[in-house]
């Protein structure tokens, strides 16, 4: 008789790995793992021996942490969640969880290699079951270390969709402060080669799932009450004294962003010399905005064959001397019109086809 | 009289008492014997000077007979050198009349030294009593049961007892149990919601003493038919498979006391968690106050492990692993699950008995824990497993492995009490040779190896021509294919080969099926 082993198997051992401190004993694990997954789907295998891979790290040590103090991954099967959200900077988090209801002094639902999530169930109108949202931070910028943020996360979560809600340049004149674009396409300006004439663009571009895309085409926020709902949600912070990440534009702000489709340029440089009209010159008419991370997140999840869509509002055009008080009032914008389509779209009717 | 004086006279009167006919003869000081206790605990260690003297004095007794026999005897532990009783009987020591032999197969005398494994085989097999051939036959699953409890919590427990193929020895036992029975019973009442293997066993004893038996929701009904028969109070015997907390068992004895025709119950456990003695024992009953409200006689004790739902390492909950289902066997094979789970039990070792030509494996499982503590079941699945190529009854194979490795010989010992199976051991020198060989030569081998030796006589004289070819692992494959050219040159047909693990999945293959209990893919080990 063949052992014939199954992803089940590979999650038995994973267990048995997180629970023992026998080096013995996880070296034949880990053997027994890489054979065992051996005849699964490529993407699948590559989660599997990467959370293998996560808990050998000597990740305890070198940060100097005090195990018993972190929560245990032991036994933790990857949760099962239908989307998830992720931001990069505080202003953004704090925006996603203002839109979700989620109180800022929350403890996690969840900390996994010091990442924290928090879950929430939203009521969705063409679905029975609730959606299961979970959100986290990646604290840092930089499309390569958003990759590896995503890559990382896969191993704790299993989500159907993912979304990266925040900030970004707008191109000045295609779009206003406070406006919200969601890509159709993200670009990678910043790949290609440096020729003795000067650096030679070899972009790539991620696009959307076709059936996001189409789904998303009939998705029009402004029939279901958006800009009412980012004013209600901003109205608090407008009365209160507001610093540091949650701070608002000063002055009479008259907030009556559009929602756009177009294409994100990502690249690992913060642009601040009002180049962003030029660079659409270059790349496209569709080029709305211009940010830091989208690009290694799609690269990882079209990887993983999980659809993702980027939503971002606009805070400010790329120029010299930009300012930061745009920042929470685009992303509450953002993460206002992600709920809406939560809340109200189809996107959620056809489970295994997307939308 | 002292308890060593008394046991100077009874080896000496036990000895001298045995047939003149004769040839060897076997002395059993490793376990206790309940008419010299307490003090033969004393003797545990060293040999006492008692001992020593007494066996000298048997060999006196014997030469002066005319009598030029062998004696071994068995010991917990060998004496070390320079103990008094090598001393005083160097003499036969040194001319092989005496052998000193503990239970790991470790011996003092002419032929002293390593452990040798076939010894610790045959040791067992001569001390193999009623009790050890239960314990050894005792199938021990390892898994997930579900345990019923108070509440609408889970708990699970992890060993599930089932002593099916030893239905002789408990009967054997129950029989003596009531043999000795100050009071004789009247009727046997028992009660075993999850272990039908007991019903068997007690069925025959019952009849065999001609006693009255019943189910607990019949006792009433039987227990007055008997009492009015015989004209005045019942004697019970209450037999349950398994004894744990003794809630259970205490409320079944309050519900047959409170009957009017029982003036007696004597409460009898196949199995116990609990007690001061591993087998034969008695062990309280104690109420929810902390009261004793009785005994308990059992046969063996076992040890259980429970484990709640919110236990970090409760698998069914925090892995979704089904919970097994002790009426059914998970099929042939370990899953993964029930292999790391006895891997985790057991532990590693460094591998030993590694052939020459070969480097060692690193740790693996310790194969030797695994089969003392789970044995029986894990041979039960082996046997499953070649079920579907071996033709024959299992007493009509000859099952064949590797001398010298302690798994293999403990398997092989299983495999001759669960199935009753016929074992051969090939020498490792035999094996050595043959490795390097492109030819088997049986005038070569008979020649090389010593004719007549036993594995050659034991091979050479059996009925069957079908073989089965077992070990505890398989690595690089080299011991099981010179085993079976060996095998097929003596004209016997291998039908299958039987593992615990197979190592090489993916690069060793066999001309005939190799089931294994478990495998993986290891790095191949380069030959030396």
């Amino acid at each position: 008789m063949r052992r014939e082993p199954s992803e089940d198997d590979a999650e038995v051992l994973l267990a048995m790995l997180s629970r023992t401190d026998d080096e013995a004993l996880k070296s034949l694990l880990l053997e027994d793992l890489h054979w065992t997954t051996r005849n699964l789907e490529d993407d699948l295998r590559g989660q599997l021996l990467t959370r293998a891979a996560v808990l050998n790290l000597p990740l305890f040590a070198r940060e100097g942490l005090d195990p018993s103090k972190l929560p245990s991954r032991a036994g933790i099967k990857r949760r099962p969640v239908d989307m998830l959200l992720i931001t990069v900077k505080l202003p953004e988090l704090r925006a996603v969880q203002l839109a979700f209801g989620i109180d800022f002094g929350e403890d996690p639902t969840l900390v996994d290699r010091q990442i924290r999530f928090w879950e929430r169930d939203v009521e969705a109108r063409y679905k029975a079951e609730p959606v299961r949202v979970a959100i986290t931070m990646a604290s840092f910028d930089a499309n390569y270390r958003m990759a590896a943020f995503c890559a990382s996360i896969l191993t704790t979560y299993s989500p159907r969709y993912v979304v990266l809600v925040g900030m970004a340049a707008g191109v000045e004149g295609r779009v206003r402060l406070g406006d919200v674009v969601v890509a159709d396409s993200v670009i990678d300006f910043g790949h290609g080669v440096l020729t003795p004439t000067g650096f030679m663009s070899r972009a790539l571009s991620y696009s959307l799932d076709p059936n996001v895309a189409r789904g998303l085409s009939f998705f029009d926020p402004h029939e279901h009450g958006w800009i009412g709902v980012v004013r209600e949600l901003l109205a608090p912070f407008a009365e209160m004294e507001v610093v540091g990440s949650m701070s608002l534009p000063s002055g009479r702000v008259d907030l009556n962003p559009s929602f756009v489709r177009g294409t994100i340029l990502s690249g690992d440089v913060l642009v601040e010399d009002g180049s962003l009209p030029a660079m659409r010159e270059k790349y496209g008419d569709r080029v709305t905005a211009l940010e830091m991370e989208g690009a290694g997140f799609a690269y990882t999840f079209d990887s993983n064959a999980i659809p993702w869509m980027v939503f971002r509002g606009i805070a400010d055009f790329g120029g010299e001397g930009r300012t930061k008080e745009w920042q929470f009032v685009s992303a509450v914008a953002a993460a206002a019109a992600l709920r809406v389509l939560v809340e109200k779209s189809f996107i959620f009717e056809y489970p295994e086809s997307g939308f | 009289m002292t308890s060593l004086r008394r046991l100077h006279d009874y080896v000496i009167t036990g000895l001298n008492a045995i047939d003149q006919k004769a040839e060897v003869c076997l002395l059993d000081l490793s376990g206790p014997d309940p008419r010299l206790e307490p003090s033969f605990d004393q003797i545990r260690g060293a040999t006492e000077p008692f001992v020593a003297d007494a066996i000298a004095e048997v060999f006196d007794n014997w030469a002066g007979m005319g009598l030029a026999r062998r004696l071994i005897v068995i010991v917990r532990n060998t004496p070390p050198p320079g103990d008094y009783v090598l001393i005083r009987n160097s003499a036969m020591l040194a001319d092989g009349r005496l052998v000193f032999v503990d239970g790991d197969g470790r011996s003092a005398g002419q032929v002293s030294g390593g452990r040798r494994p076939e010894m610790a085989v045959a040791v067992r097999a001569v001390r193999e009593d009623r009790v050890e051939r239960f314990r050894s036959k005792l199938v021990v699953r390892r898994g997930w049961f579900e345990h019923e409890t108070d509440d609408d919590t889970r708990e699970f427990v992890r060993k599930h007892f089932d002593g099916s193929l030893c239905s002789v020895e408990i009967q054997q036992l129950l029989e003596e149990f009531i043999d000795q029975a100050e009071n004789p019973f009247d009727v046997v009442v028992y009660d075993s919601p999850l272990s039908e293997w007991v019903v068997g066993p007690i069925e025959g004893a019952a009849t065999s003493r001609r006693l009255a038996i019943a189910r607990p929701e019949d006792a009433a009904l039987v227990s007055r038919e008997i009492a009015g028969a015989k004209g005045s109070g019942l004697a019970v015997l209450l037999v349950v498979p398994m004894v744990d907390s003794g809630t259970t068992l205490q409320g079944l004895m309050s519900a047959m006391e409170s009957e009017p025709d029982v003036t007696s119950i004597r409460a009898l456990a196949i199995l116990s968690t609990r007690g001061t003695r591993e087998e034969l024992g008695e062990r309280a009953l104690v109420d929810a106050a902390g009261d004793c409200a009785g005994t308990v006689a059992y046969m063996l004790r076992v040890e259980q492990q429970r484990v709640c739902e919110t236990d970090p390492d409760c698998d069914p909950v925090q892995l979704g692993v089904n919970p097994d289902d002790r009426r059914r066997e998970n099929g042939a094979g370990l899953t993964t699950c029930e292999f790391w789970d006895l891997v985790s039990c057991a532990g590693l070792k460094p591998e030993d008995d590694v052939p020459r030509w070969r480097e060692p494996s690193g740790y693996v499982p310790d194969f030797d824990r695994m089969l003392e503590q789970y044995g029986s079941w894990l041979v039960m699945k082996l046997a499953i497993a070649v079920r579907a190529d071996v033709r024959l009854l299992s007493q009509d194979t000859l099952y064949v492995a590797p001398a010298g490795e302690s798994a293999s010989t403990e398997l092989g010992r299983l495999l001759r009490l669960v199935a009753g199976a016929q074992v051969v051991y090939i020498p490792r020198p035999v094996i050595d040779f043959l490795v390097g060989q492109p030819d088997v030569r049986l005038d070569e081998i008979r020649e090389r190896f010593g004719n007549p030796s036993p594995w050659l006589l034991h091979l050479q004289s059996s009925l069957t021509d079908q073989v089965v070819v077992f070990d505890e692992f398989v690595a690089t494959g080299s011991t099981i294919r010179a085993l079976m050219r060996l095998l097929t040159a003596f004209g016997f047909t291998v039908v299958c080969i039987a593992t615990l693990t197979d190592f090489a999945p993916d690069v060793v293959r066999f001309a005939v099926p190799l089931r294994s209990l478990y495998s993986w893919q290891r790095p191949p080990k380069e030959p030396k």
